[in-house]
């Protein structure tokens, strides 16, 4: 189960791992960089690179009704809320074949990536102004990355914001990352002794 | 009036109390199991028959009765503890209906109160708060995003199987030294499952330097093995947790001793064919 910083260390997360699996070799001078909608409009790199665009956040319908989480000092937290984040994966060049090219690289890493670990994600945190490393994911937590096809309505709606420089593109979701509560849940210690009073009935 | 009933005086009260209540926990997860595991308690000494738990809402495997066991109901005792009832000792034996820990068996005094780990355990020290650890099996399916090592443990002196050996692996992580603990089968087999370390921080800005290096950890590695015990279908934690320190060789020729390993997240880290001796 995550903290609020779920989203941007997933985002971080992908991001870094194509920047550090990168052949600089093939691609001398990538970059790798989170974008937002205005990000998008026109070719955010001076050379080649990859945007990784968070464009659609779902809840996830496949884990409802989770349990609550239960924290080491035994605290019951209200049940953590499972998302869905859909990225949008776009390759940049000034050539179309060293664009395709840099496409199916990065298709190819993030599918050889297809689980997340808490270790790789917490790795991609950052650190919190008081210099400690924040813990956003627990260790027996882990997310999937799984490529998804989009229509062509979804594609276009995707680009809507960028329609006159639509660039090949893929997607991939990340499901089910867990936000946690912070809302304790009160609840009794699990009972060892039950006590009863009896009194005559009148 | 509905819940409602005219004040009552109460000439008397009286207190039912669990015996026993037992939390198990997996080791290589740190999480709570629950379900899927069979519990049965024996009287040690003397005759009674075996009781099997009952799992409680809370994941506890209960004993509401055990066999010798008065049961605990004072009638004007606010406390029911005080005096401490009579204890007996009992022998727990656990199965896993779903092959994924080792079974195991211990023995403890009843009535315990409260859920902390009724064990208490020698050197090297294995008591935790969070309940009876859970050894996982050779054939259990590694958790997403776990990192997995496996090696077949032998006697070094007659090439038998080294029976419920204790190994550790300390490994770094965000700074910080873990250790992850695994006990071998009755045929020597081994797994040790322990969450990805975590590396370095990267921070939010700019892209870092490529590095096409696999993800490694180094791991340091400690035996806990004692040969003369007798070689049971089922690891006893009275005996098998307290094991002394063992040195392992390397199959091969020379015999070279094993203490550290290099660790790959994404495959089967196989630490071969070791042979256990004593110090």
């Amino acid at each position: 189960m995550a903290s609020l910083q779920a989203i941007a260390v997933v985002g971080n997360t992908l991001r870094n791992l194509l920047a550090e699996a990168c052949p600089r070799d093939l691609f001398p001078g990538a970059q790798f960089r989170l974008a937002q909608s205005g990000n998008i409009e026109s070719n955010p790199f001076t050379d080649l690179g990859v945007t990784v665009y968070l464009y659609r956040v779902d809840f996830s319908t496949t884990r409802r009704n989770l349990p609550p989480r239960i924290k080491p000092n035994g605290d019951r937290l209200k049940p953590p809320t499972p998302l869905d984040l859909h990225f949008l994966i776009t390759a940049w060049a000034r050539s179309a074949e060293q664009q395709w090219a840099l496409l199916a690289w990065a298709i190819r890493t993030l599918e050889d990536s297809n689980v997340l670990p808490a270790g790789l994600l917490n790795q991609n945190a950052g650190s919190a102004p008081d210099g400690t490393s924040p813990v956003v994911f627990s260790d027996d937590e882990a997310v999937e990355l799984v490529g998804e096809n989009l229509s062509l309505q979804d594609m276009v709606s995707a680009w809507e914001v960028a329609k006159a420089n639509q660039q090949p593109s893929t997607s991939f979701v990340v499901r089910s990352v867990l936000i946690d509560s912070t809302i304790v849940v009160l609840t009794g210690k699990p009972v060892q002794t039950r006590v009863l009073d009896l009194a005559p009935q009148r | 009036m509905a819940g409602w009933h005219a004040p009552i005086d109460t000439p008397e009260r009286v207190s039912w109390t669990c015996p026993l209540g037992l939390r198990f926990f997996d080791v290589a997860s740190g999480l709570t199991v629950h379900y899927g595991l069979s519990v049965e308690a024996t009287p040690e000494i003397g005759l009674g028959h075996t009781i099997t738990s009952v799992l409680t809402p809370s994941g506890v495997h209960a004993f509401p009765k055990l066999p010798g066991i008065p049961t605990i109901d004072r009638a004007d005792a606010v406390d029911p503890w005080n005096p401490f009832p009579v204890t007996r000792p009992f022998r727990i034996r656990v199965v896993d209906t779903l092959d994924r820990f080792l079974p195991c068996t211990f023995v403890i005094d009843a009535p315990f109160k409260g859920l902390d780990s009724p064990l208490i355990l020698g050197s090297p020290p294995w008591s935790d708060p969070r309940g009876i650890p859970l050894f996982s099996a050779p054939a259990r399916t590694a958790p997403a995003g776990f990192v997995l090592a496996r090696a077949e443990l032998r006697q070094l002196d007659g090439a038998e199987p080294a029976a419920f050996a204790l190994v550790e692996i300390s490994y770094p992580s965000a700074g910080k030294t873990f250790v992850a603990r695994g006990l071998s089968d009755a045929q020597g087999m081994l797994v040790i499952l322990f969450p990805l370390p975590e590396g370095p921080r990267r921070g939010f800005g700019g892209s870092p330097p490529a590095s096409n290096r696999a993800p490694q950890w180094p791991g340091s590695l400690a035996f806990f093995h004692d040969a003369s015990l007798p070689t049971d279908e089922v690891a006893d934690y009275g005996f098998r947790l307290t094991q002394p320190v063992a040195t392992a060789f390397r199959d091969g020729s020379p015999a070279l001793s094993i203490s550290e390993t290099l660790l790959t997240y994404g495959e089967e880290n196989n630490l071969g064919v070791l042979d256990l001796a004593p110090i």
